[in-house]
C-alpha cells in the first residue's frame, strides 16, 4: 500500500510541480521578450544588434503550446511514470498485506 | 505568487506522504513456527517431517470475543493449499477492532492426516496498531520442544530459569487465560528456588517476573479464572528452607504482584485444580501428619474451607469428575485417589476403606474401588498408590457408556509381604469409571505400562470430535523413586480407547502409550526431564516443563 501510494504521489509531484516551474520559466521568458522588445529596439539603435535575434524571439512567440519544452517534458514524464506504474502492477508478485498468515 | 503556490503544493504532498506512512495500521501477521528438525524446511538437506510441504493444507480457524468474560465465538475459517514450503496468504479481509482473538491452525498432509496443530489466544486487536504474532505448531499427539526458529534452535528454544541438568523438579505451572504459561519454584539439588517466570506464547519468549516471597518446592499451583484477561495464579503451601509454608498466595500477572489470602497449617504436597474457574486445594502433609482439609479459592479471591476428607493425605492424585446439568450448572466433584500419610511418601494409604473418596457439595464420601470382576486384582486397596498422576478424560460420544473416565499413571506402591515390604514403581495404567447404576462404586481397567514413572505429572490434550480415543500428556520422569535421579527421563502420551465388548456386553477401556518420533521418548538434544509439571491451555495443548526447555504436546482439535 505504501509503495503504491508513494509511486502515485511521485507521479503527481512530477505532473504538477515541475510543469508549474516550467510554465513559470517560459512565461518569464515572455516577459523578458516584452522587455526585450523595447530593449531590442533601444539596443538595435545603440549597439546595432542583428536581425537574427528579432527573428528568434518572434519564432518563440509563435510556437504552439504542444511544441513547447515544458509541455513535451510533462507528457514524457507522465508517459514514463505511467509505464512504470503499468510495469509495476503487471510484474509484481502477489504479496498480500493486511491480515496474513506466513509460513 | 506561483512560487508560493508551488511551495504550498510541495508541503501538501509532503503531508500526504507523511500521512500515508502513519495511516497504514491494522496489519496482522501470524507467523507459523515449526518444531526442530535437521536444517531448514526449504533447503534440500533438511528433514521435512515437521515442515509445511507442498500438497499439505493449512486450516486456520478464527474465534473472537469482545470481552474475555464471555466465551470465544467462531468467527471464520480459511483453508490454504500449500504450494511451497514458504508462503503467505491473506486470511481475512478485516478484524474487528477492540476484540480478543483466538487462532487455531491445523496442518494436514496429502493424505489428509493431521500432523501439526497449534494455537494462540487472548490477542487483543486494535486497528490503530500493527501486529506480528508467532504461532508454534506442535506434533499432534507427540512432544516437541517449543522453539521460535528451528534453524537457530539453540538460541531460540523457549527456556525456563532452570539451568542445564537441573530439571524442573518440584516446580509448579499453569496456563493462564490468555494462553501464556506460568512457572514457579522448584529445587536445584539442595537449593530451593524462588524464581517465577511467564512464557509469552505469541512472542515465544520467557521473562522472569517477581520472585516468590520465599523459595518453594512441591507447592500447589492452579489458575483462578477471574474477570481479568490473564486470570490469577493460586500458589499454596510447599516446602522451603524454613520448613513448610502455611501461606496461600495469589499472583496477578498483570500487575506482577503477589497477594496473601491467609495462612493455614504448614503443608506440602497438597494438590490443586481448577473447576469452573475456582481453585480447590486438596490435602497435604504437615511435618508430622497428613492433612484432611479441602480449601476453595473463589473467583473474588476468598479463601474458604470447602470440605473435610475422610482420610488426611499427601502425595495423592486428584481428578475433576464434575458433572453438568441440562441448564449448564456444574456440580463440582473431585475424585481423590491414594497418597501417603507422610510428606516423603514412604507410608502409603493402604487401609482398604479410605483408598479413594469423592468430594462434592462440601462433603467427602467414601467410594468403593474394584476391578471389572468386582475384585481388586491390582491390590490397590491393600498396597496403595503414591505419587501417581491422574486426570479426567471426557468422551462426547455416549453411545458406549459413561462420558467421563479418570486415567491414572505411574506412582509407586507397597511391595512384598509382612516385614519385608518395599516400595515398588507401579507397572500399570489404570482407567477408573463410575459403575453403571452404582454411583458409590468406581471400577478400574488395567493395562500394562511400557514405561514406569515414579513421580509423573499428567494433563489431558484435546481429541477430535466424536473420537473413540482420548489422550493425555505424561511427564514421566524416571522410574526411580528417589527424586535426585536423572536417568531415563521421558515424556509420552497415553491413549485411552473406549469400545464395546459384544461378548461380555459391556464397555471396556484400554490404555496404551502412543508411539513417538522421539527416540526412546527423550529429547535427543537434552534428555534430562526430572519430575516437572505439566499443564494444558484452553486450546487443548499440553506443555511439559523439562530441563531448561518447554515441550508442547499438541491436541487434535479445539476442545468444546
Amino acid at each position: 500500500m505504501n509503495r503504491i501510494a508513494s509511486l502515485l504521489i511521485v507521479v503527481l509531484l512530477v505532473t504538477f510541480v515541475f510543469p508549474v516551474y516550467g510554465d513559470e520559466g517560459d512565461q518569464a521568458g515572455g516577459i523578458n521578450l516584452k522587455v526585450g522588445k523595447s530593449f531590442y529596439f533601444e539596443g538595435d539603435i545603440q549597439e546595432q544588434i542583428g536581425d537574427d535575434k528579432e527573428e528568434s524571439m518572434a519564432e518563440i512567440m509563435r510556437t504552439p503550446f504542444y511544441r513547447t519544452t515544458w509541455f513535451i517534458t510533462t507528457v514524457s514524464v507522465l508517459a514514463i511514470a505511467g509505464a512504470a506504474v503499468g510495469i509495476y502492477f503487471a510484474t509484481r508478485t502477489e504479496e498480500p498485506e493486511g491480515r496474513v498468515i506466513e509460513w | 505568487m506561483r512560487r508560493i503556490i508551488s511551495l504550498l503544493f510541495i508541503i501538501a504532498v509532503a503531508g500526504l506522504l507523511f500521512s500515508c506512512g502513519t495511516e497504514n495500521t491494522g496489519d496482522f501477521k501470524i507467523r507459523l513456527r515449526l518444531p526442530i528438525d535437521n536444517g531448514d524446511c526449504w533447503d534440500d538437506y533438511g528433514d521435512d517431517t515437521y515442515c509445511i510441504n507442498p500438497t499439505d493444507q493449512i486450516l486456520l480457524t478464527i474465534y473472537s470475543t469482545p470481552d474475555l468474560r464471555q466465551p470465544y465465538e467462531y468467527t471464520d475459517r480459511r483453508l490454504f493449499r500449500v504450494r511451497s514450503t514458504r508462503g503467505q496468504e491473506e486470511f481475512i479481509r478485516s478484524l474487528r477492532s477492540e476484540n480478543y482473538y483466538r487462532f487455531f491452525v491445523e496442518v494436514t498432509n496429502a493424505n489428509e492426516k493431521l500432523k501439526l496443530t497449534g494455537g494462540i489466544e487472548g490477542i487483543y486487536y486494535d486497528d490503530s496498531r500493527n501486529y506480528e504474532v508467532n504461532l508454534f505448531l506442535g506434533a499432534v499427539g507427540d512432544f516437541v520442544r517449543v522453539v521460535k526458529d528451528r534453524a537457530n534452535f539453540d538460541a531460540t528454544s523457549l527456556k525456563s530459569y532452570f539451568e542445564f541438568g537441573a530439571g524442573s523438579s518440584g516446580s509448579g505451572a499453569t496456563a493462564l487465560k490468555n494462553g501464556n504459561l506460568f512457572l514457579s519454584g522448584g529445587y536445584y539439588y539442595e537449593e530451593y528456588m524462588n524464581n517465577a517466570m511467564i512464557f509469552d506464547m505469541p512472542n515465544l519468549t520467557s521473562k522472569e517476573v517477581s520472585p516468590l516471597r520465599v523459595p518453594l518446592k512441591d507447592h500447589a499451583v492452579a489458575l483462578l479464572e477471574d474477570d481479568s484477561s490473564t486470570g490469577k495464579v493460586v500458589i499454596a503451601f510447599g516446602e522451603g528452607e524454613g520448613g513448610f509454608s502455611s501461606e496461600v498466595l495469589i499472583y496477578d500477572p498483570e500487575s506482577d504482584r503477589y497477594q496473601s489470602l491467609g495462612h493455614k497449617e504448614p503443608l506440602t504436597m497438597a494438590r490443586a485444580l481448577t473447576i469452573d474457574g475456582e481453585v480447590y486445594i486438596v490435602g497435604g502433609c504437615t511435618p508430622t501428619a497428613p492433612h484432611n482439609k479441602v480449601y476453595k479459592v473463589t473467583k473474588n479471591g476468598e479463601l474458604t474451607e470447602y470440605a473435610t476428607l475422610r482420610q488426611g493425605r499427601c502425595n495423592h492424585s486428584v481428578a475433576d469428575i464434575s458433572t453438568t446439568d441440562e441448564e449448564g450448572n456444574i456440580n463440582v466433584r473431585l475424585l481423590v485417589l491414594g497418597g501417603s500419610t507422610d510428606a516423603k511418601g514412604e507410608n502409603p494409604i493402604a487401609n482398604n476403606d479410605n483408598f479413594a473418596e469423592i468430594v462434592t457439595n462440601n462433603v467427602s464420601n467414601p467410594v468403593n474401588i474394584e476391578d471389572r470382576n468386582g475384585e481388586d486384582n491390582a491390590e490397590l486397596l491393600s498396597r496403595g498408590l503414591v505419587s501417581s498422576a491422574a486426570t479426567r478424560l471426557s468422551w462426547d460420544d455416549r453411545t458406549y457408556g459413561p462420558e467421563v473416565a479418570v486415567v491414572s499413571v505411574g506412582g509407586y506402591l507397597m511391595g512384598g509381604e509382612g516385614d519385608s515390604t518395599f516400595l515398588l514403581t507401579n507397572p500399570n495404567l489404570f482407567i477408573f469409571t463410575e459403575k453403571e447404576g452404582d454411583p458409590d462404586t468406581w471400577v478400574y481397567d488395567i493395562n500394562g505400562a511400557p514405561n514406569r514413572c515414579a513421580r509423573p505429572s499428567i494433563s489431558g490434550i484435546a481429541a477430535g470430535e466424536m473420537s473413540i480415543s482420548q489422550f493425555a500428556a505424561v511427564n514421566c520422569g524416571t522410574d526411580e523413586i528417589r527424586r535426585d535421579s536423572t536417568d531415563h527421563q521421558i515424556i509420552f502420551v497415553v491413549q485411552v480407547r473406549k469400545s464395546y465388548d459384544t461378548e461380555y456386553e459391556r464397555t471396556i477401556y484400554s490404555a496404551s502409550v502412543r508411539d513417538t518420533l522421539m527416540e526412546e521418548n527423550r529429547d535427543p538434544l537434552n534428555g534430562v526431564i526430572i519430575d516437572g509439571p505439566t499443564t494444558t491451555n484452553a486450546l487443548g495443548q499440553a506443555f511439559v516443563f523439562g530441563t531448561e526447555y518447554v515441550y508442547q504436546i499438541s491436541g487434535f482439535a479445539v476442545p468444546e
